[in-house]
C-alpha cells in the first residue's frame, strides 16, 4: 500500500479543511477582507497571469496586425499616389509662381515705361546649336511685330528682331556675333559698337575702340541714342564692363561686357514695337 | 504608308521640335544632345544610306526652317552624316556598342565643323573662340549619350531592310 492509502484519511483531512477554508475566505471577506490564502495564490499566480496576458496580447496584436495588413498595403498605395499627385502639383504651383514673378516684373517695366509700346512675349525655342544666339518668340506679326523691332526685359537690351512669322519670330541675341548695336559707357558717354563676343561664349564686347578710349572695369554700358535698333529716347543696359584688353600693337582696344540679361535663363521677353509716324 | 514611315515622320518632328525647346534647358556644362543628329546617325545605320539622307534631308529643312532661317545651314550637314553613317553600316557590323560610339563621335564632330563653315559662308561672321568653348562639351556630351539613342532606336524601329543599290 502506498503513501495515498496509508494516509488516505489524513490526506482527505486536509483537503476538507483546505476546501472548506476556501470556502470560508469566500464567505468572510466581507466581514474580514482578503485572506492570506488568496494573498498567496494571488502572489504565486499572478506573474503566471502577467505572462499569459502579455502572450494573449501580443497574439491578439499579430492578429490585428495581419487583419490589417492588405488594408495598410492599399492605403499605403493610395497615399502614395496621393503624395505624387500633390508633390506634382506643388511642383507645378513653385513654377507657376516663379513664372508669375518674373511676368510681373516685366509687366510693372511695362507700366512704368509707359511711352514705349511694348508686347510681352515668351521664348518657346531656342537655336540650332550652343553658339547660334538666337529664339524664336511666340509673337509675330499678327501681334505687332515687325523686323527690326528691340527685344528688351527689365534687366536690359536682349536683342532684336530679324524674321517674323504670323504668330511667331526669330530674335537675334546681343551675345551673337552677327550682332552690332550701338552703344555708350554711361559714364564717360562715349559711344562705341557693342559686338556679340566670336571670342568667349554668351559675351559681348566693346570692338575697334581708340586707345584713349575712357572706359574702365566696372563701368556700365548702355544701348546708344544713335542706333537704330533700340528707341532713341530710353536707354537699355547691355551690361557690365568686366575687363580692357589692348592690342598688341597698342592702337586699339576693347571691353569684355557681361550681358546685363541671363541669356541662359531666357523664359519671358518684351518687345519693343516701333511707333510708325 | 507602312509602320516604318510613319514611325520616322513622327520621330523627325518630335526630335526637331525637342531640339529647340526641351534640350537646350537639358545642357551639360554647356553641351546639349543633339537629336538631330542622333536621330539622323540612328537612321543611317539602322537601315543604310537612301533612309539616312532622306530622314536627314527631312530634319534638316524642318531645323533649317524653325532655327535658323537659312535652308541648308543644318540639312546640308546632316544629309553628309545620312550618307556617311549609311556608308559605315556596309562596312562594319551594325550591332557593335564600338560603332555606335564612334559613329556618335564622329557625326556630331562632322556637323558641328560643317555647320560652323558654312555659317561662315552664310552669315560672314566667324564664331572663333565662342565655338570652340561650345564645341568640347557639346562632343563629349554628344559623344557619350548619342551611342544610347542608338541603342534605343535600333530597339524601337522596325524590323531593317538591307537596302538595294
Amino acid at each position: 500500500m502506498g503513501f495515498l492509502g496509508r494516509n488516505r484519511s489524513v490526506i482527505t483531512l486536509l483537503l476538507a479543511v483546505f476546501v472548506l477554508m476556501v470556502l470560508l475566505s469566500f464567505s468572510a471577506r466581507e466581514l474580514v477582507g482578503v485572506s492570506w490564502i488568496e494573498r498567496a495564490l494571488h502572489r504565486l499566480g499572478a506573474p503566471f497571469q502577467h505572462s499569459v496576458a502579455v502572450v494573449v496580447s501580443f497574439g491578439r496584436e499579430v492578429a490585428q496586425s495581419v487583419r490589417e495588413l492588405s488594408t495598410l498595403r492599399r492605403d499605403n498605395a493610395r497615399l502614395q499616389s496621393e503624395l505624387e499627385a500633390l508633390n506634382f502639383k506643388y511642383q507645378n504651383l513653385v513654377e507657376a509662381r516663379l513664372e508669375l514673378e518674373r511676368i510681373r516684373a516685366l509687366l510693372a517695366y511695362r507700366e512704368e515705361q509707359a511711352a514705349l509700346d511694348l508686347i510681352l512675349a515668351r521664348v518657346i525655342s531656342r537655336g540650332l546649336t550652343t553658339w547660334h544666339h538666337e529664339v524664336v518668340i511666340d509673337r509675330g506679326f499678327a501681334h505687332g511685330v515687325q523686323t527690326g523691332d528691340a527685344v528688351v526685359t527689365h534687366r536690359g537690351a536682349v536683342g532684336r528682331v530679324i524674321e517674323v512669322f504670323s504668330t511667331s519670330a526669330r530674335v537675334l541675341l546681343i551675345t551673337d556675333p552677327r550682332s552690332a548695336v550701338a552703344a555708350v559707357v554711361q559714364n564717360g558717354r562715349d559711344g562705341a559698337l557693342a559686338e556679340g563676343d566670336s571670342s568667349m561664349l554668351g559675351g559681348v564686347r566693346l570692338a575697334r575702340l581708340p586707345w584713349d578710349f575712357p572706359v574702365a572695369a566696372g563701368e556700365l554700358v548702355i544701348t546708344s541714342r544713335l542706333g537704330d535698333v533700340f528707341p532713341r529716347d530710353h536707354a537699355f543696359v547691355i551690361g557690365v564692363v568686366a575687363e580692357v584688353v589692348t592690342s598688341a600693337d597698342g592702337l586699339l582696344k576693347y571691353a569684355r561686357v557681361v550681358p546685363a540679361v541671363d541669356f541662359g535663363r531666357l523664359e519671358e521677353v518684351l518687345v519693343v514695337r516701333r511707333v510708325t509716324p | 504608308m507602312n509602320k516604318a514611315t510613319l514611325m520616322l515622320c513622327i520621330l523627325t518632328v518630335v526630335c526637331v521640335l525637342l531640339h529647340g525647346t526641351l534640350m537646350p534647358s537639358l545642357t551639360l556644362f554647356g553641351g546639349r544632345v543633339n537629336l538631330l543628329v542622333a536621330l539622323v546617325a540612328g537612321v543611317a545605320l539602322h537601315y543604310g544610306t537612301t533612309s539616312g539622307m532622306v530622314v536627314a534631308l527631312g530634319v534638316g529643312l524642318l531645323a533649317d526652317t524653325l532655327f535658323v532661317g537659312v535652308f541648308g545651314l543644318a540639312a546640308i550637314p546632316l544629309v553628309v552624316i545620312g550618307y556617311v553613317v549609311g556608308l559605315a553600316e556596309r562596312q562594319f557590323f551594325r550591332d557593335e556598342p564600338l560603332v555606335a560610339v564612334a559613329v556618335g563621335f564622329i557625326s556630331i564632330v562632322a556637323f558641328e565643323l560643317l555647320v560652323l563653315l558654312l555659317s561662315r559662308m552664310a552669315f560672314g561672321v566667324w564664331w572663333g573662340g565662342a565655338f570652340v568653348q561650345a564645341f568640347v562639351p557639346t562632343v563629349l556630351v554628344n559623344g557619350a549619350l548619342i551611342p544610347v539613342f542608338l541603342f534605343w532606336l535600333a530597339r524601337i524601329l522596325p524590323r531593317r531592310k538591307r537596302e538595294v543599290i
